[in-house]
């Protein structure tokens, strides 16, 4: 497996939110993390992502552990916060300069990932005048600047009207297709369906779900103790 | 620290885009600041609108003797400028004293100046407030009564050198002897300006009241500009910070960029301060003693002013790193600055607190600001508040680089 997260443990004061989480994952696969409210779905995240330290566990990316390598876990992967990480006051155009190296941008811009996202049609707006979907797709640009193989994504497709949701649905598709490995934490039946792996969190462990459309069942399975 | 330079690039950017709404507040600041000055600095001018103390003058109605008398006194005396006497009717007076427009009444019987000339004594009546507690009033009531004390003594002295006169040397004139007794005690004695010397105690170290107005406002325009600058930080994003910590610009990257991006916004609205101060004051004739001895201008002040300046900056990113929203964020500047600016001395000299405040006053930023920029005013040879200016600085940034490390991780 080329991603393999073990154990990982995360304690806030005297609350245990995750008691030992683990999933793996390969290059082209999309592992979806779901689970109700408040069960440490976007913890589970920041610490793969190395916002957050961990209590204990290891993530490591064909053996090496991503946690205690900083410097590989920059190069390896790239996160997309539910938040948007951007500089309000200023352009789209600026906050993709803060990420990505001139060339990139321009090639990015004429025919890779940025131009599926569509960011070429409001380069010049300020970020805080751009709808909540351009802002994701933004955010999300912003992300693939690194070229990573692994992007971790929190809800990213929340609230977002159909039409977004499908074009960047896509780039995941196409992010996939070209050797990415996709993490998501959701809580949305189109971006299940998208994922080839998914994994119920629950009681602070993760166990593999299989998803089969059905709604109910799923409700029912979330409410589980 | 590979993103340091775009990052600060892009800080330097959006402090641009602030700059106009900054540079309005800060015109605004400025006026209002010069204003101030200005203010001030004709207070401590020749100027007989400028009284300070007023006292009326009532009674012995068809008696212009006591009028001229006035007359004579304020048209004689330096000291009108600190304390004015006006004639009036007693009614008037007693109507401006109850709406606290004069400090006191003076009430002369009738019949008074004629009583005076027979020796004979009639008791003047002085007039204050309820309460009467305050500086002026006591000042003004301890005055009167002196002068009483002066009259009555004045008059027993003159009548007694006529009886010498008279018992002693028979060949000159009693009366001749007595006039000029009291045209020279008139003259010596009787001068105001002569009976007391002003001494304003602590107002820095020698600095003239206009040199310690122009560092108290300089400091109050660098604690208020703040106010103004919180959109730079009430819009500033969590999730960036995260996410740039993950990629390994971490907490001092950004504190650094985002701090040196705000202190070059102050510089600008400092400089733009600066040239407004220096064309009010020119355009208003002020002149602060310690810059011309210097030979400099209002604006050779901003490069004192630029150490206090980068710490008090320092402070106020604090600030805006402790708060959590845009309004705690503007009222924990506010407050501070008002509280600060009062503490410190830079609204009114601090030696008029008990020895607490004054203590706690000169160990708050703008204190320890006001210390420095006197220092430097003052050219002294030593300038202790200095280290402690820089110290102060070094300990704002860490509390603010250890408060942006925890917003990241939580």
């Amino acid at each position: 497996m080329d991603l393999t997260v073990e154990n990982i443990q995360k304690r806030y004061g005297r609350n245990q939110v995750l008691t030992g989480a683990s999933f793996d994952a390969d290059r082209g696969d999309c592992a979806g993390i779901i689970g109700t409210n408040g069960t440490g779905k976007s913890t589970l995240l920041r610490i793969l992502a190395g916002v957050l330290r961990s209590n204990g566990g290891r993530c490591l990316w064909q053996g090496e552990d991503l946690l205690k390598n900083a410097s590989l876990r920059s190069r390896t992967l790239a996160y997309v916060p539910q938040g948007t990480p951007l500089i309000e006051e200023l352009s789209a155009l600026d906050n993709l300069r803060l990420w990505y190296v001139p060339r990139d941008l321009e090639r990015s811009l004429d025919e890779g990932l940025l131009r599926e996202l569509g960011v070429q049609d409001f380069l010049k707006t300020t970020a805080s005048r751009l709808s909540g979907g351009m802002r994701k797709r933004l955010s999300i640009g912003c992300a693939l600047a690194k070229d990573p193989s692994v992007l971790l994504l929190d809800e990213p497709t929340a609230a977002l009207d159909l039409v977004c949701k499908e074009r960047i649905l896509e780039t995941f598709e196409r992010f996939r297709s070209n050797g990415g490995l996709l993490v998501l934490v959701t809580h949305d039946q189109w971006e299940m369906e998208l994922c080839s792996k998914l994994y119920l969190l629950s009681g602070g462990k993760l166990s593999p779900y299989s998803y089969t459309g059905d709604l109910q069942a799923l409700l029912r399975d979330l409410e589980r103790p | 620290m590979r993103k340091l330079p775009s990052y600060f690039g892009l800080q330097l950017k959006r402090a641009a885009r602030l700059l106009p709404r900054m540079l309005a507040v800060t015109l605004l600041l400025a006026v209002l600041s010069a204003m101030s000055a200005l203010i001030l600095s004709r207070l401590n001018q020749d100027d007989a609108s400028q009284t300070r103390v007023r006292i009326g003058v009532a009674g012995d109605n068809g008696e212009e003797i006591l009028s001229q008398a006035l007359d004579l006194l304020q048209s004689v005396d330096s000291s009108r400028f600190s304390i004015g006497f006006e004639r009036m009717e007693e009614a008037e007076g007693r109507q401006l004293l109850a709406k606290g427009e004069l400090n006191g009444l003076v009430l002369f019987p009738d019949g008074f100046a004629d009583a005076l000339w027979y020796g004979e004594h009639r008791p003047v009546t002085y007039l204050t407030r309820a309460a009467g507690s305050d500086v002026g009033s006591l000042m003004t009531r301890e005055l009167v009564e002196t002068i009483s004390s002066l009259i009555l003594e004045t008059e027993n002295a003159v009548y007694g050198a006529q009886t010498l006169v008279r018992d002693t040397l028979p060949d000159q004139d009693p009366y001749r002897a007595g006039d000029q007794l009291v045209i020279r005690y008139a003259s010596a004695i009787l001068d105001r300006e002569r009976l007391y010397t002003v001494e304003l105690s602590d107002i820095g170290d020698s600095l003239s009241l206009a040199g310690y107005s122009l560092c108290g406002l300089s400091l109050v325009f660098v604690l208020l500009w703040s106010v103004s600058c919180s959109p730079f930080f009430s819009r500033r994003s969590r999730e960036l910070g995260q996410v740039l910590s993950a990629e390994g610009f971490g907490a001092g990257g950004q504190v650094f960029c985002e701090f040196i991006a705000f202190f070059l916004l102050l510089l600008c609205a400092m400089a733009v301060a600066g040239l407004l101060a220096f064309l009010l004051l020119g355009r208003f004739g002020v002149v602060i003693p310690e810059l011309q001895r210097a030979e400099g201008s209002a604006l050779s002040l901003l490069p004192a002013l630029l150490p206090p300046a980068l710490m008090l900056c320092a402070f106020q990113f604090l600030l805006y790193e402790l708060s959590g929203s845009a309004v705690s964020g503007i009222l924990l500047q506010f407050l501070s600055a008002v509280i600060q600016g009062y503490l410190s001395g830079c609204f009114y000299p601090s030696s008029f607190f008990p020895e607490s405040l004054r203590r706690l006053g000169a160990l708050l930023p703008a204190g320890v600001g006001m210390d420095d920029l006197r220092a430097e005013l003052l050219a002294l040879p030593e300038n202790p508040a200095r280290v402690l200016v820089w110290a102060y600085l070094l300990l704002f940034l860490l509390l603010s680089l250890l408060l942006r490390r925890r917003r990241n991780r939580t």
